[in-house]
């Protein structure tokens, strides 16, 4: 009872913010950019906590379940790497564009800078069909946790995850889902810390778990009529070790681990939910010191949570039939939330689990902005210049309605771990946005049929890859979608005619 | 790391690293703008 009220707490909290926030969002700029004011904690934690959905805590921490330690090694080193590229190089380019051109979204600045309308509207369409299919997979993370927790279907769980979101970003805009990502994301790596210590005081620290996992067998039974196969434990400290069973066959788990890790954390350079957040700084000091919050909150977070589930085993297989073991194999998604019931006390339990249902709500809010953004600004606005500004605010704080509908009805469908499919899309969204954004920031030769051919051939390949040949050929499709998506990034670019002088002088 | 394989490890150590090269780069760019 006291888990179920303290994630009702938290949902009333979220609320309140959302209407206090609702005086600023009167105007386009106010909606979207919290009218460029947020200050360097808020978009510091506003930037890690819509970046760390709910798959970062289960599918992120539950993976080295199945994994060798060296995903959650790999998967740290490249979230590391990636949030200080993202602040290094990004967030300052950015912030100086936005502020000198007045762009709203990510599909403007690519307006801007390539002088194409065509350009704008290929990424304004990008965005919405990939972070819809995003979106379900968010939703499904947190649904999951409050149909365990408040003892209700599934479907209602994703209703009790939608309605407050929904309430708040309607409101309050980006300054409400900003203020409420600042409280979840200091919730979620409170619930990092408290998981991390719970995991570590029950296998007796790191060493001695690393000892245990060693002297450990794995046993495990995939299918009633299966034989019991046994694993030593020791496969899970190689990183040519274990893995998904076809991908070991193949000899393919290190470039497999290698594959998902980079794709789901270099991700961060190029993804329009969070960079469309660098417009919305109040000053260059705001920038400076996030430089400084954002890599710690994103990187202390990540070696917390990223390796618990190889642990996991020393405390949940001893309790479970091969039987059951199997299964949490096949979805480690529930390894977190099962460990965490199993070792903390009631009240922090819920204080734990309270932390993927925030982090679940962050990334989508400020999801539904960017879906908004593109929908209202990049395209109704493009198309009808003649709109009031009130009646596209209106629509703006409509529109998350129409795409959290959508979002609902694609996550009633059955579908695969959370972790793969954040990796799908957070990969092909990375795949068309790294070039025509990240790196037209700095090289001035980039033109707008480099775009528009680099963000066509990631959509296609990356998405062809992930159906068709993903599971034959073990190769994650960030890999092959770059090395398609790039080139031609470079080489058409090379050959066709460059934006005029007063358009890349914005760029100094 | 005892136990652990070096390509392991080295993702470990790499984390490390780099998060504190990271903050170190902020702190560097606050000192700079407090002195422009």
């Amino acid at each position: 009872m006291i888990d179920v009220a303290i994630i009702v707490a938290l949902l009333i909290v979220v609320i309140v913010i959302g209407v206090k926030g609702y005086g600023v969002s009167r105007s386009m700029e106010g909606y979207f950019l919290a009218s460029r004011g947020l200050g360097a904690w808020v978009l510091a934690f506003s930037f890690m906590a819509t970046y760390f959905s709910a798959a970062s805590f289960l599918g992120g921490g539950g993976t080295t379940y199945l994994f060798n330690l060296g995903f959650g090694a790999w998967l740290t080193a490249w979230h590391v790497v990636g949030v200080v590229l993202a602040w290094a190089l990004v967030a300052e380019r950015l912030f100086k564009y936005a502020s000198k051109t007045g762009i709203i979204s990510i599909p403007d600045f690519i307006e801007h800078r390539y002088q194409s309308r065509a350009a704008k509207a290929i990424a304004a369409i990008v965005i919405i069909f990939l972070f819809t299919l995003y979106l379900t997979s968010v939703y499904k993370g947190g649904a999951i946790i409050i149909a365990t927790l408040f003892n209700v279907s599934y479907e209602m769980g994703l209703l009790i995850l939608a309605v407050p979101v929904l309430i708040y970003i309607c409101l309050g805009g980006l300054r409400a889902a900003a203020l409420n990502n600042l409280i979840l994301g200091i919730l979620m790596l409170v619930a990092a810390i408290l998981t991390f210590g719970y995991v570590m005081s029950a296998v007796g620290g790191w060493g001695a778990g690393i000892a245990a996992l060693e002297q450990m067998s794995i046993r495990a039974q995939f299918g009633p009529t299966a034989p019991v196969m046994e694993f030593p434990g020791s496969l899970w400290l190689k990183f040519d070790g274990f893995g998904p069973p076809p991908a070991m066959r193949m000899g393919m788990v290190p470039a497999l681990i290698m594959g998902i890790t980079f794709s789901i954390s270099v991700a961060q350079i190029a993804l329009p939910n969070l960079l469309m957040q660098f417009y919305a700084a109040r000053d260059m000091r705001v920038i400076n010191y996030g430089r400084i919050i954002g890599p710690l909150a994103v990187g202390i977070y990540a070696m917390l949570m990223f390796s618990l589930g190889a642990f996991c085993h020393l405390i949940l297989d001893q309790n479970l039939t091969p039987l059951e073991v199997a299964s949490l194999l096949k979805d480690t998604d529930w390894v977190i939330p099962k460990t965490v019931m199993t070792l903390a006390p009631v009240g922090l339990r819920g204080l734990i689990l309270a932390a993927v249902v925030a982090a679940s709500m962050s990334t989508l809010a400020v999801t539904f902005i960017v879906l908004s953004a593109a929908l209202v600004r990049d395209i109704i606005q493009t198309t009808h210049p003649e709109t009031s500004e009130a009646k596209l605010v209106k629509l703006a704080r409509l529109a998350p309605i129409l795409f959290a509908i959508i979002a609902l009805v694609l996550a009633i469908q059955p579908t695969g771990i959370i972790v793969e499919i954040v990796g799908a899309a957070f990969g092909t969204i990375f795949v068309c946005f790294v070039g025509p954004v990240t790196i037209g920031l700095y090289w001035k030769g980039a033109t707008k049929a480099g775009t528009i051919v680099s963000m066509i051939a990631g959509l296609i390949v990356g998405l062809g890859w992930y159906l068709f040949l993903y599971r034959v050929t073990w190769i994650y499709p960030v890999i092959p979608a770059l090395a398609v998506a790039l080139p031609l990034f470079f080489i058409v670019s090379l050959v066709t005619k460059k934006p005029p002088k007063e358009v890349l002088d914005v760029l100094e | 790391m005892p136990g652990l394989d070096i390509l392991i490890t080295t993702g470990y150590v790499l984390s490390v690293v780099v998060l504190v090269l990271g903050v170190i780069y902020g702190v560097y760019k606050v000192k700079q703008s407090r002195g422009s």
